[in-house]
């Protein structure tokens, strides 16, 4: 099965993404339909059957969690290409979102420089709900990243850079968000 | 008592027996020091002020923590109404009758903002402690009704970690809540739910 969207292999695409990423005024890209479909419904569907355990600690977070391990070689060397980082494996968390559910800025659980990698798995998702993950230069910039999914995100949290989850509103409380975050 | 403040607030708070029973009250609620005073100000005086208000400009304010909208601080803002409401907070008769319920030091000097929440609006859990604040209040000015969300909540901590709510206050207008900031006033504003606008004056009294 192909892993990744074609159009992403190309040569010239990737050298397109990487300058963006490595040059940008704000170190993120944000690759739509990345993966080809059959293997994002396979991985979609995966997710949706995971056994997800409530986290929350009430001045940082409320969310539900789970391990997964996605494997996609095509992804790994992606990344390798675009960040210029040696990746041979990546980790990443599943994570759940319902109504009520956040994370806030906390200098208990500032997060050290890295680069974070974000698959969304949640199709139709309505931006009024809340829910999207945003980062924040700490001085007045944020950068929310709209939720939609098969889209890869890539940001490199450079100093002073955080990120937090926007409150999912009852708007959105007949609906679940999940998405896979995972730090270089 | 002055004539100023007979002239905003119920008299039936300022009588001595009264301010024992208050500071009594104020000092043994749980889950951390605080008042919920029902009609404390005279009923056309929260009209003024509703009708003060309508007047300001409302800036949405969004972040991580919170989403409502909310006045520049009026201690500065050139409405008459809500300048003497502000001179009446930061009065010495007033300081000396809140330092008489909460046995606090306060200097003189307050914040004052008017806040409204709207469907969706929300202001996650946070403890309000930055330097200087003693007390945290809040003046409502409208009705809502369990439905409409946009309860006051605090959490009750365990070992200075807040763990769930404790107590909640359904926005009555009129009605003055007040609690002592400290590390452990974990509180929030829960989402509002419906159509409607929760209308509110709050701010700190400093120390």
């Amino acid at each position: 099965m192909d892993e990744v969207n074609s159009a992403y292999l190309k040569e010239k695409n990737k050298q397109k993404i990487r300058k963006s990423f490595l040059h940008g005024e704000f170190p993120a890209v944000i690759l739509k339909d990345f993966f080809s479909k059959e293997f994002y419904v396979e991985w979609q569907k995966k997710a949706s059957s995971l056994n997800f355990k409530r986290d929350a600690v009430i001045l940082h977070h409320s969310y539900a969690l789970s391990n997964i391990k996605l494997a996609s070689p095509e992804l790994l060397n992606f990344l390798s290409f675009v960040t210029k980082k040696k990746i041979d494996e990546l980790n990443f968390t599943a994570c759940l979102l319902a109504w009520k559910d956040y994370q806030i800025l906390n200098d208990k659980y500032l997060e050290k420089t890295g680069v974070d990698v974000i698959i969304d798995l949640t199709d139709e998702w309505n931006a009024e709900w809340g829910g999207a993950v945003t980062f924040t230069d700490g001085k007045g910039t944020v950068y929310p990243i709209s939720a939609e999914g098969n889209a890869l995100v890539i940001v490199e949290r450079k100093k002073g850079l955080q990120k937090y989850i926007q409150y999912l509103n009852h708007y959105g409380k007949d609906r679940k968000r999940i998405f896979l975050i995972g730090s270089i | 008592m002055t004539l100023n403040l007979n002239n905003w607030i119920n008299p039936e708070y300022f009588s001595e027996e009264k301010i024992k029973k208050l500071h009594a009250n104020f000092s043994d609620n749980q889950p951390f020091p605080h008042l919920e005073i029902p009609n404390f100000f005279q009923q056309e005086k929260i009209i003024e002020l509703l009708q003060a208000l309508s007047k300001q400009e409302f800036s949405l304010k969004q972040s991580d923590l919170f989403q409502f909208s909310q006045t520049q601080d009026l201690l500065y803002c050139g409405n008459p109404v809500l300048k003497e409401f502000a001179n009446l907070l930061s009065s010495p008769e007033f300081i000396d009758f809140m330092q008489k319920i909460t046995k606090l030091k306060l200097k003189g000097k307050i914040d004052l903002f008017g806040s409204i929440y709207q469907d969706a609006d929300f202001l996650l859990p946070h403890d309000d402690q930055i330097p200087g604040r003693k007390i945290a209040f809040m003046l409502y000015l409208n009705d809502l009704e369990e439905n409409d969300g946009g309860a006051l909540a605090f959490y009750e901590s365990k070992n200075k970690t807040p763990t769930k709510v404790m107590k909640r206050f359904i926005p009555k207008s009129g009605s003055l809540v007040f609690f002592e900031v400290s590390a452990v006033s974990i509180h929030m504003v829960e989402e509002v739910l419906t159509d409607t606008q929760r209308i509110t004056l709050s701010g700190w009294f400093y120390g």
